[in-house]
């Protein structure tokens, strides 16, 4: 029994049933048509006391989701075993990853608003625990602090959502709660707070630093929850509330605004990077933006389409980046190089998933970044709730991130993987059950380009884009540019970080510590001070208290004449 | 002048001062100095007292004050049993004196007409004062005994200059008439509320209110622990009896004037009472301090004299409090007498070591706190403040919750200290007089009066008036 | 029924305390464990549904006064009766050591009992009876079995003048509460005069100063801002034991107090901003207060003041949503911080104090188990969906949100927001706790050992019930679903 407890394949066997049973599940759902199209639920709007009921309801996007996220799950159980599975702590570790795909499902799955804050957050506390694993080493448990903090102060936005969604529709069931012809209601205050709490989950600004500062957590969990995964449910939760807020031009516009940011200030950092895991989670907070933008462009379909896109392919980079590390024993860009013939299946599998992160022809990356811009374009016309001015330069800076993206995507894979080899380096190819995953993953980065719709004009236009920064990249690396540029700003990531790393925390440092001395030497004056009175007022008594009879007599006189005068006056 | 004679005031008062001649006679013909010769008579006197009393008219208001004044004596007898032998002690005249003044309180509290009030005031006070400085050759008492005469002295002599005052309102100073004299307009309301103060005076000095109350710890730190303990309750029950019959019987068209001074009397009182007693280190001066505060509780609900629970709220608060002081100043004399001290160190532990006295004392102390499980002395704080408030003097009541939070604080001292550890272990006298168990059973009978009080305070809150 | 699942703890703990000589303390703890099941069995079982008052007793008491030994168990009180019983057995069992004085295991009975009889009291002298009678216990169990605090107390120039800082936070406990309560006791006599009666069903009053004392009397047992500063003192200076009734149990006594009473009090309406903002600021106060705490047991302690600060905001409120987040609120801040307060004190028996620099970091290494029951603990407290401490906080929130009947919508929306804020510090200061104590590189220590059987299976028990209410609320929120908040009436 012992034995079977401490076997890694447990673990993996247990993923693979959930797996099993969520595919079961989620497999009938694909086909079958349909968007956010429920029937309103007349019941009356006084919104009932909370309760976990296992409504569940599938269409097909989020039924790609679970797969997405079951697959992955399975894929980086079986990477970790050999990755991790001499770590001591591997069974918490694997149990954990458990309960994170099982919260991720619940968020995906359930119609029930409650279910999917549990899931919710109980993802952020699972991803808590994992950028904490290595607990030892202080960049974790910063990270790890970090990253909780910052997502469970936006989740407050969800809670808010979900209140005023009850006392708008009077129930906590999406089935129940969807306007389907219906105005809806309080939408710029649901928009807004979904928005907050969707830029907490997936790291957009102003909330973006917690993302490259969890990469001190193991690699696959990276690619699991911070690539795949949690960080793309908050797109999933965007897209899904979408109705409840889609006539709201004031939250669309701010969702627009924040991902044209977000997406441009991503891709920029993921140019300078010196360490290829941070310039990953760069790229995947740009990504992320990218899909922000489809759902404000009011196409979320398109944002949930290039959502399972990246998942795969970012999936395929980190566990990738997982391997070249378990080679050459680090992330820094400085430390690799010269893969190609050590670690060929690495080697083409990642150069699969770069060029799927360049968008180019025939990944999943090209198709659904393609449809992505299409929406962009589409919503320049202005019918929707963004105005279409804001739509016109939304599109403008996707299409600029876009040449920023296969820039950096080809100077990672420049320095990565070819390029010559640092000295002293002895790589050599990982184990099999982690490039197996690799391999899967790569298939599944053209598998899901397969009935992805296709527009001409836009993929024209986003291949020469692509190939314009490719292009750009590699004629600098003929002329023996070094590719390490680091304009000082940029090298920086702006200062963005410096509320939440020092302003914030030393701020409310010294406000708790007034507080501390205010609890004790100004509220706490009244019952010391009440105590201090009564041992004065002791000591005064005992004075009076002489044995000397004149001075009782003073007394007894002093008190009648006061008596005296009280009774005269008073009445 | 004649004074009508009420047999029904003046019978038991009468069998008292009997008694107490007859235990004199009794100890000067049998001067064998046993405590029991004298003590006997005077324990069948207040027994004979008590039924002539119950023979009456049990209905009236004094009674219920009489009653108490007649437990509390009879209390006081049979514990001061505890002084047996003791050889500084006189019996015979200890108890004449005591049942003298035990009559003099009976008076009081059935006194009509002012003369008759301010004669059963001296009658006393005279004998407790000589009480106070009974026991020969103790400088100690002497001195307390001087102290009491003298403040004693100086608070009947401003009382004589209200009530001469208010005979020359009125013409007269018998209840009834005092009350129509003082009901016409044409009396200028200045001098009523002069003469109504100044008379008052006397009564609050015996209750022990402040600012009358600076004899009361050095009287009751130098005398007998018994005595001490007389004077804290029998007295004060008499004081108060007779300053409720008048305020409610002769003075109240001069309402206005006495209500503001009594209210603030009250709490003051209890204020001060309960500073004072915070930083004591003997028994007997934690008592003495905390009958000062407890004054101010009994004081308190008079501001609402004109409802009727102005009148039986007092009552029944005085008589949970006279019940619990009697059962700690007796348990005191107890350990005095077998420990030589009653310092509160000396009382570490006592609830452990000695059971049968500690825990009485930890039962009185949590009465007089009103804090459960001794539900009785909640019950009738309960039972004080209603009225209080009820006459919407709510400043009053609030005074009087804090200072039941600040009473606890030395009683919970008491407990605690009654409680704790012993210290290894304390003196005690190696042969106590068997007249010592006498007090003890006194004790044990009073707390199980408190026990039984405290399961169904109905017992006392029904059948006092 | 409910008169012996009172008696039954009652006197045996009386028989410990004569008898603490002839038994052993494990015996007793056996005992006590034995006598509060006994009551939780009975209180269970006494339930005859929602809409009634179960187990009603009612026989004359005090005729001159009105007040009857008048007890029922009604759907406000049920939860706080079971949460007590249980909180009760948990500890009996966790003084399961030879070295346990009979004489404590005695107090804690006979603190429950006490705690007990206040939430089956259907007669405010009665209810006041039992609220005073739990204190001197209390005062005993502090005193006697606490250990000083740090230095870093309020009053610690005036904790020397002691003998004790245990003696010295016993006491400020009992003045405070005492203060407040003599302050209730007022306000119950205008309460009696008001209304005519003492029973709880059937008064009312129409007072302002009823509901100025009677609230001013809770705020400091709950405690409300500015009222807290005993809390921290008593609760870290107490025995595991006596903080987690405390904790657990006592404050419960406060909010479930105002609850009970703001369906009497007709003026509760004009306090109840007050107590709205005031609570509110709690939250945030003691959040920041914790933010800076280096003991974990004042730690905890200043973060019981924040949760009593949601549940009084949402008493505030007067909805039903309000109602059910106050009673959902208490209970799992009973079983939540009942849970810490059983960590720490697991803590503090292995390194001798509460102070986290002292502990010292990596208990993920040192001691595993204990180090998961803390986060565990932590996370719950902080408010994680699908743990208990979540739903109260949730409804209180909504509470707020929807204004309610009493509140005006600045007053109810400032609590919001100030809650909210006071939620984002709870999680700092946790997760700062949980980077002090769990993470780091581990610092061995003689005193590190894993959880022993008695610790897992108290902590296990809390755990449960943590993750049971935490995933399934409707056990107890169905009891409040269609009823309105003056159920009581």
């Amino acid at each position: 029994m012992r034995s079977v407890l401490r076997s890694h394949w447990l673990y993996v066997a247990l993923t693979a049933v959930l797996a099993l049973v969520a595919a079961i599940w989620a497999v009938p759902h694909l086909s079958e048509p349909g968007w956010f199209a429920y029937a309103p639920d007349p019941t009356g709007f006084t919104p009932p006391l909370p309760t976990l009921s296992p409504d569940l309801f599938l269409f097909p996007a989020s039924a790609q989701i679970v797969l997405l996220a079951v697959g992955v799950g399975l894929l980086v159980q079986i990477y970790s075993t050999a990755y991790l599975g001499h770590h001591q702590r591997y069974r918490s570790y694997a149990m954990v990853i458990v309960l994170f795909l099982v919260a991720m499902i619940a968020v995906v799955g359930t119609t029930n608003l409650w279910v999917l804050l549990v899931g919710w957050e109980v993802m952020g506390l699972c991803s808590y625990l994992l950028i904490g694993h290595e607990w030892e080493t202080g960049e974790a448990r910063a990270g790890a602090a970090k990253a909780f903090l910052v997502t469970r102060i936006a989740d407050l936005g969800l809670v808010l959502a979900i209140l005023v969604i009850g006392e708008t529709y009077g129930t906590y069931d999406l089935l129940g709660a969807q306007p389907l012809d219906g105005e809806a209601k309080n939408a710029t205050a649901i928009g807004l707070l979904v928005l907050v709490a969707v830029v907490g989950k997936s790291a957009q600004f102003p909330l973006h630093s917690w993302l490259p500062d969890a990469m001190p957590g193991p690699t696959p969990i990276t690619a699991l929850i911070h690539a795949a995964t949690m960080v793309a449910a908050g797109v999933y939760l965007a897209a899904r509330m979408l109705p409840f807020y889609a006539d709201s031009t004031v939250a669309l516009t701010a969702m627009a605004v924040i991902a044209g940011i977000t997406m441009l200030m991503g891709a920029l950092f993921a140019l300078v990077q010196t360490d290829l895991k941070r310039a990953l989670a760069w790229s995947t907070v740009s990504q992320l933006a990218l899909m922000f933008a489809a759902v404000a462009a009011s196409d979320p379909e398109a944002g949930l389409d290039h959502l399972v896109a990246h998942g795969v392919f970012k999936a395929l980079l980190f566990l990738g980046c997982g391997c070249l590390m378990h080679a050459v024993g680090t992330s820094a860009l400085s430390a690799m190089g010269g893969m190609r013939r050590p670690m060929p299946v690495t080697f083409w599998t990642m150069t699969i998933g770069f060029a799927a992160l360049a968008g180019i022809v025939p990944t999943a990356g090209f198709f659904t970044k393609d449809s992505v811009l299409h929406a962009l374009e589409s919503a320049t016309e202005g019918d929707g709730a963004l105005a279409g001015g804001t739509a016109w330069a939304l599109f403008v800076v996707a299409l600029i991130t876009s040449l920023v993206t296969a820039a950096y995507a080809t100077r990672l894979w420049l320095k990565t993987l070819l390029g010559p080899a640092p000295g002293g380096l002895d790589a050599h190819e990982a184990p099999l059950a982690m490039t197996g995953p690799l391999v899967v993953l790569a298939v599944a980065t053209f598998a899901v380009s397969i009935g992805q719709p296709f527009h001409h004009g836009i993929g024209v236009v986003s291949t020469v884009i692509a190939a314009a920064g490719i292009g750009l990249v590699l004629l600098m690396w003929r002329r023996g540019s070094s590719l390490d540029w680091a304009p000082a700003p940029l090298a920086a990531e702006l200062g963005l970080d410096r509320p939440f790393s020092r302003w914030v925390p030393r701020l409310t440092g010294d406000v708790a510590s007034a507080v501390v001395d205010l609890d004790r030497d100004a509220v706490d004056v009244y019952p010391r001070g009440g105590a201090a009175a009564a041992a004065l007022g002791t000591r005064g008594l005992a004075l009076v208290q002489s044995r000397n009879v004149q001075r009782y007599a003073t007394v007894l006189a002093a008190g009648v004449v006061v008596l005296v005068v009280v009774g005269v006056v008073v009445s | 002048m004649t004074i009508p004679i009420d047999w029904t005031v003046a019978g038991p008062a009468t069998i008292v001062l009997a008694g107490a001649l007859v235990a004199l006679l009794v100890d000067a013909f049998y001067p064998r100095r046993t405590w029991l010769g004298s003590g006997l008579p005077a324990t069948v006197a207040l027994v004979a007292a008590g039924g002539e009393l119950l023979r009456g008219d049990a209905g009236t208001y004094p009674f219920a004050f009489s009653a108490i004044v007649l437990a509390g004596t009879l209390f006081v007898v049979v514990a001061s049993n505890v002084m047996n032998f003791e050889n500084a002690m006189p019996p015979g005249e200890y108890h004449f004196l005591l049942l003298s003044a035990a009559a003099g309180g009976l008076l009081m509290v059935g006194a009509r007409d002012i003369v008759t009030l301010v004669v059963a005031l001296e009658l006393l006070s005279l004998p407790s004062i000589a009480l106070v400085g009974l026991r020969q050759g103790d400088r100690v008492a002497i001195r307390s005994a001087w102290t009491f005469f003298l403040a004693s002295v100086v608070s009947t002599a401003i009382t004589l200059m209200g009530v001469s005052l208010l005979y020359g309102i009125a013409g007269s100073l018998d209840y009834a008439k005092l009350r129509d004299g003082l009901a016409d307009p044409r009396v200028p309301d200045g001098v009523v509320a002069v003469a109504v103060v100044l008379t008052v005076v006397g009564l609050l000095f015996k209750l022990g209110a402040v600012p009358f109350h600076v004899w009361i710890p050095d009287t009751y730190g130098g005398t007998s622990v018994m005595v001490a303990g007389f004077l804290s309750t029998v007295s004060k029950a008499a004081a108060l009896g007779a300053l409720l019959t008048l305020l409610s019987v002769a003075l109240p068209s001069a309402h206005d004037a006495w209500q503001p001074v009594v209210g603030i009397v009250a709490a003051v009182t209890m204020t001060i009472g309960n500073v004072g007693a915070l930083r004591q280190d003997d028994a007997i001066g934690l008592l003495a301090w905390s009958s000062i505060a407890q004054a101010g509780f009994l004081l308190a609900p008079a501001v609402a004299i004109g409802t009727s629970e102005g009148l039986t709220a007092p009552v029944q608060y005085l008589a949970g409090y006279a019940l619990a002081n009697l059962v700690a100043f007796a348990a005191l004399a107890v350990v005095l007498r077998l420990r030589g001290s009653t310092g509160l160190e000396e009382l570490r532990g006592m609830a452990r070591s000695d059971p049968w006295m500690g825990i009485p004392l930890v039962l009185a102390g949590l009465t007089l706190a009103g804090f459960p499980p001794a539900v009785i002395g909640l019950v009738t704080k309960y039972v004080v403040i209603r009225p209080v408030v009820d006459s919407d003097h709510v400043w009053l009541a609030v005074v009087m919750g804090v200072n039941v939070m600040l009473g606890l604080a030395y009683y919970l001292r008491l407990v605690v200290i009654l409680c704790d550890r012993p210290d290894g272990d304390p003196y005690v006298s190696p042969s106590p007089p068997v007249s010592v168990r006498i007090a003890k059973s006194a004790v044990l009978l009073g707390a199980g009066a408190l026990v039984v009080l405290s399961a169904w305070p109905d017992l006392l809150l029904t059948h006092l008036p | 029924m409910i008169v012996a699942a009172l008696l039954v703890p009652a006197l045996v703990g009386l028989l410990l305390m004569i008898g603490r000589r002839l038994v052993r303390g494990r015996t007793a703890a056996w005992l006590g464990a034995g006598a509060m099941t006994v009551s939780l069995v009975l209180f269970a079982d006494v339930w005859e549904g929602r809409a009634d008052v179960s187990g009603e007793v009612d026989v004359s008491w005090i005729e001159p006064l009105g007040a009857r030994l008048h007890l029922g168990v009604t759907v406000v009180s049920w939860p706080f009766l079971l949460m007590t019983a249980l909180i009760g057995v948990l500890c009996c069992l966790w003084l399961l050591a030879d070295d346990t004085s009979p004489a404590l295991v005695g107090l804690v009975l006979v603190i429950s009992a006490a705690s007990m009889g206040v939430f089956s009291s259907l007669d405010l002298l009665l209810f006041f009876v039992f609220f005073e009678l739990a204190l001197i216990p209390m005062w005993f169990v502090i005193a006697w079995w606490g250990s000083s605090t740090s230095s870093s107390g309020a009053g610690a120039a005036h904790q020397s003048r002691f003998k004790n800082g245990a003696r010295y936070s016993a006491t400020r406990f009992l003045m405070f509460t005492v203060g407040g309560s003599a302050l209730l006791l007022v306000g119950i006599v205008v309460i009696g005069l008001d209304g005519g009666t003492l029973q709880v069903l059937d008064a009312g009053s129409a007072s302002l100063a009823a509901a100025v004392l009677v609230c001013l009397g809770f705020a400091v047992k709950t405690p409300i801002v500015p009222f807290h500063t005993w809390l921290p003192d008593a609760h870290s200076a107490a025995p595991t034991a006596g903080s987690v009734l405390l904790a657990a149990v006592f404050l419960k006594l406060g909010t479930y107090g105002l609850i009970l009473f703001s369906t009497v009090l007709d003026r509760f309406e004009d306090v109840a901003p007050y107590l709205a903002i005031a609570g509110a600021i709690g939250i945030v106060w003691s959040a920041l207060a914790c933010y800076v705490q280096d003991d974990l047991k004042r730690l905890v302690a200043y973060s019981s003041i924040g949760h009593m600060g949601f549940v009084v905001l949402a008493i505030s409120t007067q909805s039903s949503a309000g109602l059910a987040a106050a009673v959902f609120g208490s209970v799992a801040h009973g079983l939540v911080t009942g849970l810490l307060f059983f960590a720490a004190g697991s803590l503090k028996e292995r390194f001798g104090t509460a102070s986290m620099t002292r502990i010292g970091r990596g208990l993920y290494g040192r001691s595993p188990w204990l180090a998961v029951t803390f986060v565990l603990a932590a996370v719950a407290s902080l408010g994680l969906p699908g743990l208990a401490g979540f739903w109260g906080e949730l409804l209180s929130l909504r509470a707020a949100y929807e204004v309610g009947d009493v509140l005006t919508k600045p007053v109810a929306w400032t609590g919001l927001g100030l809650a909210l804020v006071g939620i984002a510090l709870t999680t700092a200061y946790f997760v700062r706790a949980i980077r002090l104590l769990a993470q780091g590189e581990p610092v061995p220590h003689d005193g590190d050992r894993d959880l022993g059987r008695r610790e897992a299976v108290v902590m296990g028990a809390l755990v449960v019930a943590i993750v049971v209410l935490g995933l399934v609320p409707a056990l107890v929120l169905d009891l409040y679903e269609p009823i309105r908040f003056s159920v009581a009436r």
